[in-house]
């Protein structure tokens, strides 16, 4: 069964970072991001979104998932770091 | 000494219109086909969201159609803003390579902070710049920025709350508990300051406006000259505002999960249909 969850994370720079996520069996389904800090190309955050599909919600494969996709899609960040993603999934997926 | 072009152009009953101004600007001097631009323009009673934010999260939308209020997205990241007559905003295009080191958005954020600043320096307020883009007077926000880097492109711009009405503003926006947690504050209101209050006395927006483009020329060291939009950018606006700003899918944004979408979705339809 596929549940919904919603989480919101305060980067260490006091910017937003929200995730809606749905999972199945510990495994993400899709994630979307959304807040007010800012990322180029702006696309690219759905994308992410749409990359973790299937990644365990642990944190070393979110680590690992998360960082090698910003880096393959060469995504500029300000006001959250590639660690802040990981941050909010993880708290999403504890409630 | 460089020149820039200075425009003074509005549309504030029409924030869509407005928002499709902007990014028209934008693209025209990305491709060379205007000068570095610095605008001055206002919406009226308008909630402008950040280009990465959603909507149904962030923006009390029955609220706002109850007290008349339109909602944009901008194209630029960032948080939500409550726009009224007496919130102006500044918008800088500057193509690429720019003055600013890097053209690092941070450091844009920084250096067009400096201008206003400076401007504000000359109606009396002592403003000083706060990571990652806001503008402060004794630890309340006054003036906040977002930005975008596009290729042959810095994008900054920002709006300053002369004397807007901050109640409208916190009916209408949710701040998440965690921001207001992490500032320290209980409400929205405590946080955030006015240009009259600050200065005590009853300002023109002509006055303001006249400071913050002496403050951009001082920092930036260049010289401003009023000018027009073209039939270009005009012509890219009239598309943008068809295409994208004034359609619902823009507005509602990305979040496809949100349990109460369906329902956002009219009442942005039905906000927008108001005059």
């Amino acid at each position: 069964m596929v549940k919904l969850y919603h989480a919101v994370h305060r980067s260490q720079n006091g910017k937003t970072l929200r995730v809606c996520l749905s999972v199945e069996e510990g495994k993400i389904v899709q994630a979307v991001f959304t807040g007010d800090f800012f990322a180029e190309p702006s696309e690219s955050l759905i994308r992410l979104g749409k990359a973790l599909k299937g990644v365990n919600l642990r944190r070393e494969d979110l680590e690992k998932a998360v960082s090698s996709f910003l880096r393959r899609e060469r995504v500029w960040l300000l006001g959250v770091e590639p660690k802040d993603f990981v941050e909010v999934i993880l708290k999403a997926g504890k409630v | 000494m460089e020149r820039w072009r200075l425009l003074d152009v509005e549309w504030p009953d029409k924030p869509y219109y407005n928002l499709a101004v902007e990014e028209a600007i934008a693209l025209a001097v990305e491709a060379g086909k205007a000068p570095n631009t610095l605008r001055f323009w206002r919406n009226d009673n308008t909630v402008v969201i950040g280009r990465l934010q959603c909507v149904s999260l962030e923006v009390k939308l029955r609220e706002c159609l109850n007290y008349g209020v339109k909602v944009v997205r901008r194209f630029t990241g960032g948080g939500a803003v409550y726009h009224d007559l007496e919130n102006l905003n500044y918008a800088v295009s500057l193509r690429r390579p720019t003055l600013i080191p890097g053209d690092d958005v941070g450091l844009g954020f920084r250096k067009v902070g400096e201008a206003v600043a400076l401007g504000l320096r000359r109606l009396g307020v002592e403003a000083c710049f706060v990571p990652v883009n806001d503008l402060q007077v004794g630890g309340r926000k006054i003036s906040g920025m977002a930005g975008s880097l596009l290729q042959g492109l810095l994008f900054i711009h920002g709006c300053l709350l002369v004397g807007s009405n901050l109640e409208v503003l916190s009916k209408v926006l949710r701040i998440p508990r965690e921001k207001l947690e992490s500032k320290g504050v209980k409400a929205p209101r405590a946080r955030v300051t006015t240009l009259r209050d600050e200065v005590g006395r009853s300002l023109s927006m002509e006055e303001v406006k006249e400071a913050l483009a002496l403050g951009f020329e001082e920092a930036f060291n260049i010289k401003l000259e009023r000018g027009r939009l073209t039939s270009w950018e005009l012509e890219k606006a009239e598309e943008l505002y068809r295409e994208k700003y004034s359609t619902v899918e823009w507005n509602l944004g990305p979040c496809v999960f949100c349990p109460e979408r369906d329902k956002d979705l009219k009442i942005l339809r039905q906000i927008a249909s108001e005059k």
